[in-house]
């Protein structure tokens, strides 16, 4: 499991006259209130090189690796600027402010043009107050979060003022590989090799996970980016699940699957043309197939 | 070629008639195997008309042929060996 934060941008505003002249994130944005229903919105989105893995540079929604997926998402406002009256600017003309406004947060479906004259439909609203972290799961693509601020009351004309920067969504996630592997029951001494569309070479590490936690870390035996071998150690028989960590930390689940581990039994049956020796997991009727073990021929020292 | 105790040989092949069922390894290995060349493996069929030669750079006074497969389900039977070698000193410096 790994950690991203996502940075938003302005994407639009709507009903907003520009104090300073310049209209963004980062300055005061000044509602004129001409009476009850005067609303003014900023929104904001995920856009450009805006995703930061682990602390590293930061990149865009389709650079994120494959199998990639986002676990939780919180999002919070890290600006100490102005909000209803409160810090920068303030109100002007009405000293009820807070009173006669409503900020909501919202979250809304998917746009992809500028159209700041018509509201965007909205998907769900968070909160009705002072921004608090929420949680969002796997949006960050494709939808837009909307500072509304909506006059709700009280007469005259009026200016609130409130600059948000540094808004961010930040969470967890997980990488998930497209990996097979060539069997799913095992035993101890038994080479496995895990397949997959790319991204193998990464893993330096393995671990064979239980319901308990960790179990073992063999050694892996060879990679590529598509191939990986290594060797079960011998641990007691159950169901385990294995998990892939790339060098720089990022956790890779590779699965998840399950393995039992058989016995090895002690019971041995020759059969004609068999090519495998059969093991019995004990207490089952469970068998596994195993290579027959170090098949070789040797000659004598040939001396020309 | 004059049997002579202690020369030293260069291995430059090994040429096997093998049928079976996977990718045979081979190794030519010194005394006491201090001095070890993993060859090409030698891919198997279980029919087949060819005698498959693989090529060797081994230089020692003696080897011995390892052959052997790793992976399950692997089988090999085998009728005939040839090591091509030749001597190269008559042994080691003093």
């Amino acid at each position: 499991m790994g950690t991203y934060v996502a940075v938003l941008s302005v994407f639009s505003t709507t009903g907003l006259a520009d104090q300073t002249g310049i209209l963004d994130a980062k300055h005061c944005h000044g509602i004129q209130f001409g009476g009850t229903g005067a609303n003014g919105q900023q929104v904001y989105q995920f856009t450009g090189n805006y995703i930061s893995l682990d602390g590293n540079p930061a990149i865009a929604f389709t650079g994120l690796p494959a199998g990639f997926q986002f676990d939780t998402i919180t999002f919070t406002n890290n600006e100490t600027g102005a909000f209803l009256g409160t810090a920068v600017g303030g109100v002007s003309g009405d000293a009820n402010g807070t009173t006669q406004s409503v900020v909501t947060w919202g979250v809304y479906g998917p746009r992809t043009t500028n159209s700041g004259a018509s509201a965007p439909t909205t998907v769900f609203i968070l909160n009705p107050s002072v921004p608090t972290p929420f949680k969002v799961i796997d949006m960050l693509s494709s939808y837009q979060i909307a500072l509304t601020l909506t006059h709700v009351s009280g007469g005259g004309a009026g200016e609130f003022c409130y600059a948000y920067d540094n808004l961010k969504g930040s969470g967890s996630y997980e990488i998930y590989l497209a990996v097979t592997a060539d069997s799913s029951t095992v035993s101890t001494g038994k080479v496995t090799t895990l397949t997959a569309p790319s991204s193998l070479d990464l893993l330096s590490t393995l671990g064979i996970y239980s319901a308990a936690g960790l179990v073992a870390s063999p050694p892996i035996t060879s990679s590529s980016p598509t191939s990986l071998k290594f060797t079960w150690p011998s641990i007691p028989s159950g169901s385990y699940l294995l998990v892939g960590t790339e060098f720089g930390g990022r956790v890779y689940s590779l699965g998840p699957f399950v393995y039992v581990l058989a016995d090895p039994s002690g019971l041995y049956q020759l059969v004609p043309g068999k090519t495998d020796d059969t093991q019995y997991v004990d207490h089952t009727t469970m068998t596994v197939e195993v290579a027959i073990p170090n098949p070789f021929i040797k000659t004598g020292f040939i001396n020309g | 070629m004059a049997n002579s105790y202690g020369q030293i040989n260069h291995y430059g092949a090994v040429r096997t008639r093998v049928t079976g069922a996977g990718n045979l390894q081979a190794q030519l290995m010194s005394m006491d195997e201090v001095n070890v060349q993993t060859l090409p493996t030698i891919p198997m069929q279980n029919t087949t008309n060819r005698e498959i030669l693989v090529l060797a750079n081994f230089n020692d006074q003696r080897a011995s042929l390892y052959l052997f497969t790793n992976q399950i389900n692997e089988v090999f039977e085998i009728s005939r060996i040839t090591i091509f070698t030749r001597p190269t000193a008559s042994g080691y410096p003093q």
